[in-house]
């Protein structure tokens, strides 16, 4: 029996970023969102971790009210059961560490907390460990596989030098990344089923975390306008290549690069 | 009132110690370097001159190969003993859990992938990129104790030298450790030129039809002195490659990065904007990648990279 919390975050699609055409400012608002990318698989290895050994999966999600939808999604993917925080302010990782740890200590006991890499917007990568530094647990970041036996968490990491892997005693921190699973699309009965779950929903003073005070100010959010030189040439008539081929070189000689 | 320097590769403090200096000048007190294990400690004398006050080195065994509760418990010995309030190391995924893990013991701020760091009004701004890369955001820190993660490549080494830095060595009790390292295999390196080092990178992505074109790529790169690259798909789900260009692969800082059959999806963008020049090779002249490049050819590949590589060579033998 192994009990999971889960964590999942409604994640902005950063293919299709709205942007302030003036401003180059990011309209939240008119983004399209979805459930992280890595966050999903996270939920997809606990229930894989469940349906081997037992237990029960808790997932939990700190978001605005519409995040709601990625928990309907959650339930047809199969967890037990799903809370909300909702919050509209902008909350740094640290703060969001600090609901996880709350949560886990009023909600546990927990075997293992899963959580994706990184997130799929801001994909800073450090929301883990800042759990696993608060509850005091070991983390493994990171793992493109995961075995459970004997109260040990094995996992491998994929780190930037090459692959460690690790061994930790439970209750333990575990992310992991795109590459562990492929997750399970659910079928229609699953998804009408969902509809009649209910999403638990708590507020941060029901964690008795009023005086949340966050360590960053976002101040400036914009978007990047692309610098490049963008000097297209057209190959698409194989009779162009020979000389289209030697412009590039010349550029690329202008350019001291070659 | 300390500065603390961590890089996980000995190259990098001449990088960092310019970041400290700018938090030196604005908040006073002295900037340290810590070194952990043998390998890198062996190597110290590469960073004795670089401006650091003391460098304080941790050479146990155990530390040779990275282990993150063990790395973190290492350095939090530290922070008390020399009154740290900021930490710099360089970002990389490494370092992102081991100052997630530090961050939360220091009760600090903490932001990675830093591009650029100034002071303004006593308030420390860090800048950096969101959203897979396609915005960047201005933080603020609010909070009296900060870890940063800086880029490589974005602040110059020092170069210049300095005063010898005093060494202070210290031990750690490893032993209470809860998370055990079994085993590490390094990525291997087929040949020569590494990706995050090379001058000139030749990347390929899904527009390469079959494992063996990629000597398109090796042979273009060889030519050129460089490394060869691929996208996510080639690598995670083809297997035709140990690692990716991107966010969620390795960032590149190349003088020329010449992708191939690559759309330029901001994943992979977000790993390429340190180089200085960009060529884009694509069939399809719609393809988001003559976004963000200095010199595009919309055309075929497996007609452009073999005349590339042709004339590439006429020049070369003169
Ligand atoms: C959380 C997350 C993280 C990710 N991280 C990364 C990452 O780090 N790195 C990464 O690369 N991707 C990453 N991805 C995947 C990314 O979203 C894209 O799917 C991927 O980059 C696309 O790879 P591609 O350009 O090779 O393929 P495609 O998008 O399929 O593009 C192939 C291109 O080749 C062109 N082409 C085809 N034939 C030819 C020809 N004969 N000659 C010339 N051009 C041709 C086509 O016009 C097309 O533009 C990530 C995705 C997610 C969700």
């Amino acid at each position: 029996m192994v009990k999971i919390l889960v964590g999942v975050k409604y994640s902005l699609r950063v293919e299709n970023l709205a942007i302030d055409p003036k401003t180059k400012a990011i309209i939240l608002d008119e983004t399209p969102k979805k459930m992280g990318d890595m966050d999903k698989r996270a939920l997809e290895e606990a229930l894989r971790l469940k349906e081997k050994h037992g237990g029960e999966v808790t997932v939990l999600c700190v978001g605005p009210k519409e995040a709601n939808k990625i928990l309907l999604e959650v339930y047809a993917m199969g967890a037990d059961s799903a809370f909300l925080i909702p919050t509209n302010d902008y909350l740094d990782t640290f703060s969001v560490a600090k609901i996880f740890a709350k949560f886990y200590e009023k909600n546990g006991p927990f075997d293992l907390i899963l959580l994706g890499g990184a997130s799929t917007d801001s994909f800073t990568g450090v929301l883990g460990a800042r759990i696993a530094g608060l509850l005091n647990l070991p983390i493994i970041p990171f793992a493109n596989q995961i075995v459970l036996e004997d109260l040990k968490i094995k996992a491998e990491s994929a780190l930037d030098d090459g692959k460690y892997k690790f061994s930790a005693p439970l209750p333990a921190v575990v992310t992991v990344t795109l590459e562990i699973n492929e997750p399970r699309i659910p079928k229609l009965k699953d998804i009408l089923r969902a509809k009649r779950q209910k999403i638990n929903e708590l507020s941060l003073s029901d964690l008795e975390l009023d005086d949340l005070k966050v360590t960053i100010n976002m101040t400036d959010v914009r978007a990047y306008e692309e610098k490049r030189k963008q000097i297209i040439l057209d190959a698409t008539d194989p009779s162009k290549i020979d000389e289209v081929v030697d412009k590039l070189i010349n550029y690329l000689r202008e350019e001291g690069v070659l | 009132m300390s500065i603390m320097i961590y890089a996980d590769k000995i190259d990098l403090y001449s990088e960092l110690i310019n970041a400290g200096n700018i938090l030196r000048e604005a908040f006073g007190g002295d900037i340290l370097g810590i070194v952990i294990g043998e390998n890198n400690v062996k190597s110290i004398d590469r960073i004795r001159k670089i401006g650091l006050s003391k460098i304080i080195t941790f050479s146990a065994n155990e530390l040779n190969e990275f282990n993150p509760v063990l790395y973190a418990e290492t350095i939090k010995n530290t922070l008390e003993e020399f009154d740290v309030r900021y930490v710099l190391m360089n970002s990389s995924y490494k370092n992102k859990i081991l100052s997630g893990l530090l961050s939360s013991f220091m009760n600090s701020a903490l932001v990675v992938d830093v591009i650029r760091l100034n002071v303004e009004d006593n308030k420390l701004l860090a800048e950096r990129p969101v959203y897979s890369g396609k915005a960047s955001a201005k933080e603020e820190i609010n909070a009296d104790k900060a870890i940063l993660l800086i880029k490589s490549g974005v602040f110059t080494p020092m170069t210049e030298e300095k005063t010898e830095a005093e060494i202070i060595e210290k031990l750690i009790d490893t032993s209470k450790v809860s998370l055990e390292l079994l085993e590490f295999s390094p990525k291997v390196v087929e040949e020569g030129v590494k990706l995050d080092e090379a001058d000139v990178v030749v990347g390929g992505g899904r527009g390469l039809r079959k494992k063996e074109d990629l000597k398109l790529l090796k042979e273009l790169a060889s030519i050129l002195g460089g490394a060869w690259g691929v996208t996510r798909p080639l690598a995670a789900d083809y297997g035709w490659a140990p690692e990716w260009i991107g966010i969620s692969g390795a960032s590149i800082n190349p003088k020329l990065y010449i992708a191939t059959g690559i759309s330029g999806q901001p994943q992979h963008t977000s790993g390429i904007r340190g180089s200085k020049v960009i060529v884009a090779i694509n069939m399809d002249s719609e393809a988001p990648i003559f976004k963000f490049a200095d010199y595009g050819i919309v055309g075929d590949l497996y007609q452009i990279i073999p005349k590339l590589i042709e004339k590439l060579k006429e020049i070369k033998e003169g």
